[in-house]
């Protein structure tokens, strides 16, 4: 930590190298959360490649109340919601904000299993578990990235994705129960 | 709906109460219940999932970065130099406000055209103060012995 804020105090004078050991650092889990909320390989490069210009840019705000890792996620989903918005502003088919016809109750049990009758193993899971997400709106799975994996509270998300804590809750609770639907086969057979 | 949906998550995030929680799962379907039990192992997955992202051509996104961050200035040079921009700026206006202030008055005072009148008596003088624009002037004598009863302001 020590040596991160050294980096820090460097790379506010200027020095990009110090910087770039910084990106470095820090790189794999930017892109990580932007591809688990966008799916898209060449916006999450872009927005990673976004982010840290940004921080860049805005060094001198960062004030290490917070761990850099912190400043640096929320500059990250910042800029996914964003794009997110813009794409909304400027309809596409692949993402869309429709209601996602899931029923709480629904029996929609997608074939779990590669070959019917081999049991699961962790990486199939995993397989299922990220069409499972690639089939919520962007803006459902941003909310539950943010929620299970970035492990923020229900305030910060709807901080974050600019929308008010009764849209956070349903968005959530639907892409929950999305998923839930989508995974119950495969849970079972693992 | 809403207050079940804010129900139903708080209740898969553990954070209701005892009573709270016994009252939920009360009106739920034994799917739902048995879904709830499987979800920290979905959670878990979606945190293993993250981790198994890896970054492809990490070394490009890092010249990528160093080229754009080199080609604009560094933060010091950008930011600093606007930051004494907007300085001199605020003490440009507010020298212009000082000015302004303290300066104004007197130059009124120079406009105010000034007469000197004749008196009959050497040891009396009479000015005349006018500002231009204004509807009255102001006489200013001085010496004089008195003032006759019909000249007197009353």
């Amino acid at each position: 930590m020590d040596h991160e804020r050294e980096l820090l105090e460097r790379a506010r004078s200027g020095d990009t190298g110090a910087f770039d050991e910084i990106v470095t650092g820090h790189r794999t889990r930017i892109y990580a959360l932007v591809f688990q909320i966008l799916r898209n390989e060449d916006d999450a490069l872009d927005l990673t490649q976004d982010t840290f210009i940004r921080a860049w840019r805005s060094l001198d705000k960062f004030d290490g109340r917070h761990p850099l890792a912190t400043w640096l996620h929320r500059i990250a989903t910042n800029a996914a919601i964003d794009l997110i918005r813009r794409r909304q502003a400027r309809p596409q088919c692949e993402l869309t904000d429709g209601p996602m016809a899931v029923d709480p109750a629904s029996r929609t049990t997608p074939s779990a299993a590669e070959v019917p009758g081999v049991a699961l193993d962790r990486r199939d899971l995993r397989a299922i578990l990220d069409r499972a997400l690639a089939s919520l709106s962007p803006e459902h799975r941003a909310v539950v990235v943010l929620r299970e994996v970035e492990e923020l509270s229900y305030e910060e998300i709807a901080g974050r994705t600019k929308a008010s804590m009764g849209t956070v809750m349903s968005r959530l609770f639907y892409a929950r129960k999305h998923l839930q639907n989508l995974l119950k086969d495969a849970h079972e057979e693992f | 709906m809403k207050n079940f949906e804010s129900t139903f998550n708080r209740w898969l995030d553990g954070e209701l109460d005892e009573a709270e929680r016994r009252e939920f799962e009360s009106g739920l379907d034994e799917e739902t219940l048995s879904a709830a039990k499987a979800w920290p192992a979905t959670r878990g997955l979606l945190k293993e999932s993250a981790r198994q992202i890896s970054l492809p051509h990490p070394d490009f996104l890092n010249e990528q970065i160093r080229r754009e961050i080199e080609r604009k200035p560094a933060p010091d040079a950008a930011w600093f130099p606007l930051r004494r921009l907007l300085l001199a700026g605020a003490c440009c206006l507010a020298a212009a406000v000082v000015l302004t202030a303290f300066f104004l008055p007197v130059q009124n005072h120079a406009e105010t055209v000034v007469f000197m009148a004749e008196t009959v008596s050497p040891d009396a003088s009479a000015s005349t103060f006018q500002i231009p624009g204004a509807r009255g002037a102001v006489i200013w004598m001085e010496g004089m012995p008195y003032i006759p009863d019909e000249e007197r302001v009353q």
